[in-house]
């Protein structure tokens, strides 16, 4: 029964590692590199244009409507996207619906708003330390703080970097803040945009206990702390604070049922955006804004969702298109077949790493026929016992030539 | 046991020696490393990169658990095996099963202290200079790589018990793959939803070192 | 104790001869009538490495309190079987009892009743000798401290003195003294004498011949320096290829087995295959034949003239127990 069990152990674990190497080796020798389709809406044609890749560099440039084109006159139907080159080819101005928009029209005009799935919490990992930044430098550039917070149960608590101890009395004044505006410790959910890489400061977002949403930031020693108009029974998931020159748009806001909103300044308006098949989990999401239509683009690597709005956010054109996979590549109908079993541990839309156990499908049987044909010939050529095969072949069952693998490596339990 | 433990301390105790100085001065190392960094950049900046980039600063720190635990098991374990001499442990009046898991319960343990003052270093180093959630979060990331410490303590001890070569490459890469994927990911707190499963692999390779231990009885047989 | 000598050589060609001999054996321990179970009981054994055999049907016992040597030439599976009685090398088939336990899954309580020193004196080299005592008395309730330290300390070296700074000679001084310390009723040895000097193989064999007598301990053992066994041994079991066996007492072996010597001429160029009674023929350097048998003078001279050889001129000449196991299991 030991010798059993201890068997067991050790071809469980070359099983284990079989099931995670040998589909990876497989897809670093075979596997076609992959690009995602871009999808956009042309203001010049009024219709949706993608570009999609079909294995081997092959891309394809064409319109909803089944129109191709080539990269040059691709970029031409997306003024508001390559206006850079239309400015280099000279084919700047450009009239749409009775507009002119130059070079720097388009350039103050233009913005693209994005949330990647690995930005949401629970996607990536975060230390709770956060930089208060001075909103109000007196200066061209932001510069980092020496003082950074870190939300506690019954209030935050400030730091000084330089010497890692608490400020008492920047503690007490932005808590005083919060408390004046009506916070209710402890935070739900903290947001900002912990850089200095950017045009100006909009502070942190603060969800707390109760939902409703706060907005704080510094100038000099004192803190801001506003009660937004958010409702606080949004159920908000996270809030993508983007602070762009324009100064219209503040962010992002997710809620946890996947409805996202728009964050306006000044005066905390929420517009809420199309969100028509999206998974905030899956899916990046990307705002592409234009003074004639802005547009909502989002998807994975199997689907791409489109969503085109007039410029004050009413649907007008909505398109979705499947990605082409390569699921139906040869490559990958033999790695179904090779593989019935697969383990990964791999990072998914964050750094976070996942243990992932996957079925191939049906077509994983041949891959278990073969493996188990392969066991009980090689069983019968060294005239082993069908009673001393069978846990070998109940490993091999279940996992295909990974526990093949495994029994061929370990020696037998005899 | 207490014979046995004795026998283990005898022989390692050069070993331990060597493996305590060498972690001290590494200790050491760590403390001036990231105090020099902060001596040398404003603090806030290092906090950013910590944070925001995922610059992990106790990165030196990786493979330090790995080595321990590959040279804490061929200490332990080639001695052992050379000449054969697992044999007088394998007679004397206890179970193998038994004799194997006491060996390795002191090498563990000794393992298990080397690397909680490992811990400890990065705790006091990080708490020194970042606040409380940097420390959990260094903690968290160096989880996986204290794994990999014992995967390695584990791996010398089941390369070195098998009798077989072509087993023992097996378990060789079987050891391999276990610490490979202890280092899969370079960002913070990577691990956190996924030790679990790399902690069953590397238990597996216990009963899979006592079955070495049993073939290397058999003379590489069963 | 029960052990007389063993009555005639027996040979062992396949399972059922080898049951019979079992069977032969114990008829002669009971005539002395206090029988009881043997200290090593191989019963059946088979052992092979893929299609190589190299045993198969081995059967023999060893009964307490006697000495018996396993002798055979390089390749004929003593090394097998003493891997297999000491429990490091499962059998193919058959079985192979130590003081009543499968020798493969000694209790503990047997273990302790079992002492062996394995092949090149193996020791743990990184403890003192001092070490080693405190190391292996805590195992063995039975332990003989004084026995450990009155072979030991002729050795002239400080208790701290380590195992890895040590001769050969030195080394096996203290896995003798440590085994015999552990007072066990039955001692394997493997090949004892390698690596030893003709000094301490002396010091070694005197002292456990001592050793295993006044406590009417069970010996086996094996050597390279057959000589030596002369001086040890009660029994032997030659091993010889093709799986022959023979064994018997030492003295009843050296009794019966003789050595003749023909001059040049008396055979024939090409010698014929020796059938019973004749066992060998060799050829000398010289030209000369020697003619080992069990047989005496006259039932040899009968022999040689049917094998076709000339008995004139025959003469008996003495052996030693390395002529006899020479003669016995050939030069090649």
């Amino acid at each position: 029964m030991m010798r059993f069990v201890t068997w067991f152990a050790q071809a469980l674990l070359v099983t284990a590692l079989a099931l995670i190497a040998l589909p990876r080796l497989y897809d670093m020798a075979f596997a076609p590199r992959v690009a995602p389709t871009y999808l956009f809406y042309s203001p010049v044609s009024q219709e949706f244009i993608y570009r999609e890749h079909h294995g081997n560099h092959d891309f394809v440039y064409a319109s909803e409507s089944g129109a191709t084109y080539d990269r040059p006159a691709f970029e031409k139907l997306l003024p508001f996207i390559y206006y850079k080159n239309m400015d280099i080819w000279g084919l700047l101005p450009i009239r749409i619906d009775g507009q002119s928009y130059g070079r720097d029209t388009i350039r103050d005009a233009r913005q693209v708003v994005e949330l990647k799935a690995r930005e949401l919490p629970g996607n990536r990992p975060e230390i709770p330390v956060y930089a208060l930044i001075d909103s109000d430098p007196g200066r061209a550039r932001l510069s980092f703080p020496e003082d950074v917070f870190v939300p506690r149960d019954s209030g935050l608590e400030v730091l000084n970097v330089d010497v890692n101890r608490p400020d008492p009395d920047l503690t007490d004044r932005f808590n005083a803040a919060l408390a004046g505006a009506g916070f209710a410790f402890p935070a739900r959910l903290v947001a900002g945009k912990q850089t200095i890489l950017k045009p100006w400061d909009a502070g942190v977002f603060l969800v707390d206990a109760t939902g409703a949403v706060f907005h704080l930031t510094r100038t000099g020693d004192t803190p801001h702390a506003v009660r937004t108009p958010i409702p606080a029974d949004l159920g908000i998931h996270h809030i993508k604070v983007t602070e762009s020159t324009r100064r219209e748009i503040l962010g992002l806001v997710l809620t946890g049922d996947a409805r996202l909103f728009l964050l306006t300044m000044p005066g905390y308006g929420l517009i809420e955006l199309p969100t028509d098949g999206y998974d905030p989990d899956r899916m990046n999401y990307k705002l592409l804004l234009n003074p004639v239509a802005p547009t909502a683009v989002y998807g994975d690597d199997k689907v791409v969702h489109g969503v085109a709005m007039t410029p004050d956010y009413a649907p007008r054109a909505e398109y979705a298109r499947d990605v082409p996979g390569t699921a139906d590549m040869a490559h990958a109908r033999i790695a179904r077949a090779l593989f019935p079993l697969t383990l990964s541990l791999q990072d998914g839309p964050g750094p976070y790493l996942r243990w992932h156990l996957a079925w191939s499908g049906w077509a994983g049987l041949i891959g278990i026929a073969l493996s188990l044909a392969a066991l009980f010939g090689l069983a019968r050529a060294r005239r082993a016992p069908l009673r001393q095969t069978l846990p070998a072949a109940a490993l091999v069952t279940l996992t295909g030539p990974a526990g093949l693998l495994a029994v061929l490596a370990v020696p037998g339990h005899r | 046991m207490r014979a046995l433990a004795m026998k283990e301390w005898i022989k390692l105790r050069h070993w331990l020696g060597l493996i305590g100085l060498g972690h001290l001065a590494f200790g050491a190392w760590f403390y001036l490393s990231m105090r020099h960094q902060f001596r040398i950049e404003h603090a806030e900046m290092i906090y950013y990169q910590a944070n925001r980039i995922g610059r992990l600063f106790y990165d030196d720190l990786r493979y330090v658990p790995l080595a321990t635990g590959a040279v804490l098991g061929a200490a332990q374990f080639l001695p052992e095996v050379l000449r054969g001499r697992l044999r007088i442990a394998m007679h004397l009046p206890m179970g193998l099963g038994a004799l194997i898991l006491a060996h390795l319960g002191l090498g563990l343990g000794l393992l298990a202290v080397v690397l909680a003052f490992d811990l400890g270093i990065l705790a006091g180093t990080v708490g020194a200079f970042f606040p409380g959630p940097f420390v959990a979060s260094a903690l968290a990331t160096a989880a996986p790589w204290m794994l990999a410490g014992i995967a390695a303590y584990l791996g010398a001890a089941l390369v070195l018990l098998e009798p077989d070569r072509r087993t023992q490459a097996v378990n060789l890469a079987v050891a391999g793959g276990v610490v490979a994927l202890c280092h899969l990911s370079a960002a913070y707190n990577a691990y956190d939803g996924a030790i679990w499963g790399l902690a069953v692999l590397v238990g597996l390779m216990v009963p899979a070192t006592l079955r070495a231990a049993a073939r290397f009885r058999d003379g590489g047989t069963g | 104790m029960c052990a007389g000598p063993i009555t005639g050589p027996a040979r062992m060609t396949g399972k059922r001869d080898g049951i019979r001999h079992l069977r032969q054996i114990r008829a002669g321990f009971a005539g002395n009538g206090t029988m009881s179970a043997p200290a090593i009981a191989v019963q059946g054994l088979v052992h092979r490495y893929g299609p190589r055999t190299i045993h198969d049907g081995l059967s023999f016992t060893v009964p307490e309190g006697r000495i018996l040597g396993l002798l055979g030439k390089n390749g004929v599976g003593k090394t097998t079987l003493i891997r297999i009685l000491m429990g490091f090398l499962t059998p193919t088939a058959g079985t192979c009892r130590v003081l009543g336990d499968d020798s493969h899954a000694l209790r503990a309580e047997t273990k302790r009743r079992v002492g062996l020193v394995f092949e090149g004196h193996l020791a743990y080299d990184f403890l003192s000798i001092a070490e080693t005592e405190r190391f292996f008395a805590r195992w063995y309730p039975r332990w003989r401290r004084d026995v450990f330290w009155d072979l030991v300390e002729r050795l002239n070296l400080p208790p701290t003195h380590r195992i890895r700074h040590m001769s050969e000679g030195q080394r096996s001084q203290v896995v003798l003294g440590a085994v015999m310390a552990q007072d066990p009723d039955l001692l394997i040895l493997d090949d004892y004498t390698m690596g030893l000097d003709a000094g301490y193989r002396r010091l070694f064999l005197d002292y456990l011949v001592h050793y295993a007598r006044a406590g009417n301990k069970t010996v086996l053992v094996t050597s390279h320096v057959v000589q030596d066994m002369e001086r040890l041994v009660d029994d032997v079991i030659f091993l010889r290829r093709g799986g022959d066996v023979l064994q018997t007492s030492l003295s009843d072996f050296m009794g019966r087995f003789r050595h003749y010597h023909l001059p040049a001429g008396a055979a024939p160029a090409n010698l014929p295959t020796p059938a019973a009674p004749l066992h060998g023929l060799e050829r000398e350097a010289d030209g000369s034949l020697s003619v080992f048998a069990f047989a005496g003078p006259e039932e040899m001279r009968a022999a040689l003239r049917t094998a076709g050889i000339d008995p004139a001129g025959i003469r008996e000449r003495q052996m030693s127990l390395e002529d006899a196991f020479v003669g016995y299991t050939g030069k090649y």
